[in-house]
């Protein structure tokens, strides 16, 4: 158990802040971490990637998240993680190309009106000429607009979950497949399998970006503490003020703990979701906290456009949001709570 | 960073919970039961503590330290708590046993360390008086110089386990025209049968007398029997309470708390299953697991990573901790239900476990009060976020 970075690391976060202080841009910031190699931190380096751990990945969210910004990586990382167990000629070629930064892939899991799901979908594939045509719809497909390349899943006849790349999609932020043709992907184990341990890794993205984005919230609502003033006073003379800051402060904290232990676990084991799905009751509750108190803080500006502190709650609330969300991960822990004495977390 | 114990962490953390699950049983079962631990409990673990070596490993090695990682000094105490061991009482062992080898005299040194690492001496802390609470500098008790003796004039108050103590250590003041509260303070270490020691015990809202007041009448204390320097008490106490503030989450006895509370609810029937399985239990369960494991992963980053120790750390753990015990026995409190009104010897089934419910919770409220109010260690954290 150790939670001291190495100078790697360090320097992989310095590297990060100064690439997004560079591009405030999100698609020429997305461009330029794809130059540095940096979109592809965790796959292996047969397909283009870094072949680095969870820890550098959210510490790369983290960065991300400090600077304001929330490009594409979680959907990427998810994308990749299932294209990743391929070895079709199409799966590889796409790999390379996402990770230069070139072409970006985002999964379509989510369909309207139903929650996240990695054992069902509505979506039927069809069998046609020897290729596929699918039928449904998927949304919301975040950065959908964006994308090159969906990933997405389908049942086929039978029953079966099939994996589909869909090229050239033409997706908004959700997918209406009508007898789009889609080119199957061959998993080695089942879809959903594949799909529950990508989705744990996106999840490290999103906790990443939610504690950045927390870290600021909180760092911006200091400053504005020192520099406002009323009553002939800055805020921050004022107790009821200042409290309510230290405990976003404390919340701030433990998720920090919280959230870079769940990535040392699932960088030992990619098959821990239960530590992932802890993180996230305690980093989700926290940060829509600390980002909300920072709005009530600075007052009507907050809630401005063009202030930066109302982007970050929103965007703590869109990633509260994905991948199953913060109820998911509530529901798998309710299932094992009387399984386990304790949660012990040194072994 | 990584997650999982080193190889000789664990090989340490495998050792500890061999010998605590030798421990014997008749000492653990006080702390099993719940409630008060008589002190010959404490005395006869401490010294079975102390015999292997296990009684003050954070202690200087020359007074019986280990000169163990902050890591294993944890997963020590983790080990005890889990098994139910007795824990070693923090007013001697963490709190006049430091002090006196950091401050003390030789003298007092050979003639309190190894007494106290063993319990032959019980202490209790004479710091808060009636118009001193989290204002511990405004306190008024007075020692006043004659030849080689102090006599001490004042009152103490929340006096934990006063009654039941061996000898005192308090803060007096020594010169009252000191220009700042702080500067007149010294530290007095006396016998609680000295001639003029009067202690009455308080009776609190859960039954029990945990804390008492301690009156002080012409209580002469020999020079010899102070802590480093006169007037350089603050000093000391500051270092005596940030030894207290480093244990201030409990991270092993609030788990042990939780684990109980979900055993408590696995025992408890609704007509179509278990309280276990509801989903609104399960789902505050699962919140407070959370939580406490990220108050363990706090823990663990402070004494693990010197850079990303978030400061002021005491004053964070103190707010976590204390809050989620309050939370915990909160839980515990809707579990028992109906149950938790119930007399202990009422008789009629209703297990023990649920009749402590209610004073049990009633005792926790001193969590959020005790060694600095929540509000004191938020205004702690608001001066070293916000400069105030």
């Amino acid at each position: 158990m150790d939670f001291s970075l190495t100078t790697e690391q360090e320097a992989l976060v310095r590297t990060v802040g100064e690439i997004a202080h560079r591009h405030p841009d999100r698609a020429a910031l997305w461009r330029a971490l794809g130059r540095s190699g940096l979109v592809g931190l965790t796959w292996g380096e047969a397909a283009g990637g870094d072949g680095a751990t969870a820890v550098e990945l959210v510490l790369v969210a983290e960065a991300l998240g400090r600077a304001g910004v929330v490009p594409p990586l979680a959907e990427t990382v998810l994308a990749a993680g299932l294209l990743e167990r391929s070895e079709d000629p199409l799966a590889r070629e796409t790999l390379a190309a996402m990770a230069a930064g070139e072409c970006l892939v985002v999964p379509a899991i989510e369909e309207p009106s139903v929650v996240w799901s990695t054992a069902r979908t509505g979506v039927l594939a069809v069998g046609h000429g020897g290729g596929w045509l699918l039928y449904g719809a998927k949304a919301p497909v975040r950065f959908g607009a964006e994308a090159d390349r969906v990933v997405t899943v389908a049942r086929d006849e039978t029953g079966r979950l099939r994996l589909f790349v869909l090229v050239a999609p033409t997706a908004g932020d959700g997918l209406v497949l009508d007898g789009a043709p889609a080119w199957p992907v061959q998993l080695p184990v089942g879809v959903g399998t594949a799909l529950d341990a990508a989705a744990d890794l996106a999840r490290i993205v999103v906790l990443g970006h939610q504690l950045g984005l927390m870290s600021s919230a909180l760092d911006e609502t200091v400053r504005y503490l020192g520099v406002r003033e009323q009553y002939g006073a800055p805020l921050r003379s004022f107790q009821a003020l200042a409290h309510r800051t230290a405990d976003m402060f404390v919340l701030t904290e433990t998720v920090r703990s919280t959230v870079y232990y769940s990535a040392m676990a699932v960088a030992a084991d990619p098959g821990c979701s239960t530590v992932v799905a802890r993180a996230r009751v305690v980093a989700d509750a926290a940060a829509r906290q600390v980002a909300q108190d920072a709005v009530q803080l600075h007052g009507g500006i907050g809630l401005t456009a063009e202030h930066a502190i109302g982007g970050y709650l929103s965007e703590i609330l869109r990633l509260s949001a994905s991948f199953g969300g913060v109820r998911g991960s509530r529901q798998l822990l309710g299932r094992l709570v009387a399984d386990s004495p304790t949660v012990d977390v040194l072994r | 960073m990584h997650a999982a114990l080193a190889p000789h962490d664990r090989a340490f953390q495998a050792e500890l919970r061999d010998f605590f699950a030798a421990f014997p049983e008749e000492l653990r079962a006080p702390v099993r039961a719940g409630g008060h631990v008589p002190l010959d409990v404490h005395r006869a673990a401490q010294r079975l503590l102390d015999d292997a070596g296990l009684a003050v490993p954070a202690w200087p090695e020359e007074w019986g330290g280990r000169g163990w990682t902050p890591l294993q000094l944890f997963l020590w105490e983790s080990e005890l708590q889990r098994a139910y061991v007795p824990p070693p009482l923090s007013r001697n062992v963490r709190m006049i046993g430091p002090t006196i080898a950091e401050f003390g005299s030789a003298e007092l040194k050979r003639r309190f360390l190894r007494a106290t690492a063993r319990l032959d001496i019980a202490w209790c802390q004479g710091f808060s008086e009636p118009d001193a609470g989290s204002d511990l500098a405004s306190l008024r008790t007075a020692a006043v110089r004659d030849g080689d003796t102090w006599v001490v004039n004042g009152q103490k108050t929340w006096t934990t386990m006063a009654q039941h103590s061996d000898w005192m250590f308090a803060l007096v003041r020594t010169d009252p025209t000191a220009a700042r509260p702080q500067a007149g303070i010294s530290m007095l270490l006396f016998a609680m049968d000295s001639p003029g020691v009067t202690v009455r015990p308080i009776r609190l809202v859960d039954g029990g007398e945990e804390v008492c007041e301690v009156f002080l009448e012409d209580v002469r204390v020999p020079h010899d029997q102070m802590v480093g320097e006169v007037d350089d008490g603050w000093h000391y106490a500051r270092f005596l309470l940030g030894n207290e503030r480093i244990g201030v989450a409990p991270v092993g006895v609030i788990k042990r708390r939780l684990a109980e509370a979900k055993a408590y609810a696995a025992s408890v029937g609704t007509g179509r299953g278990r309280l276990v399985d509801e989903p609104e239990i399960r789902d505050r369960i699962v919140g407070l697991e959370s939580e406490v494991m990220a108050l363990e992963l706090t823990v663990l980053r402070v004494l693990t990573s010197v850079e990303s120790r978030p400061r002021p750390v005491a004053s964070i753990l103190k707010l976590r901790a204390s809050e989620l015990q309050q939370e915990i026995e909160a839980l515990v409190l809707d579990v028992a239900g109906g149950m938790a009104g119930a007399e202990p010897d009422e008789g009629g089934g209703v297990p023990g476990w649920a009749t402590r419910a209610l004073p049990s919770y009633l005792n926790y409220r001193k969590a959020t009060i005790y060694g600095g109010s929540s509000e004191i260690q938020r205004e702690i954290i608001a001066r070293s976020l916000l400069g105030r």
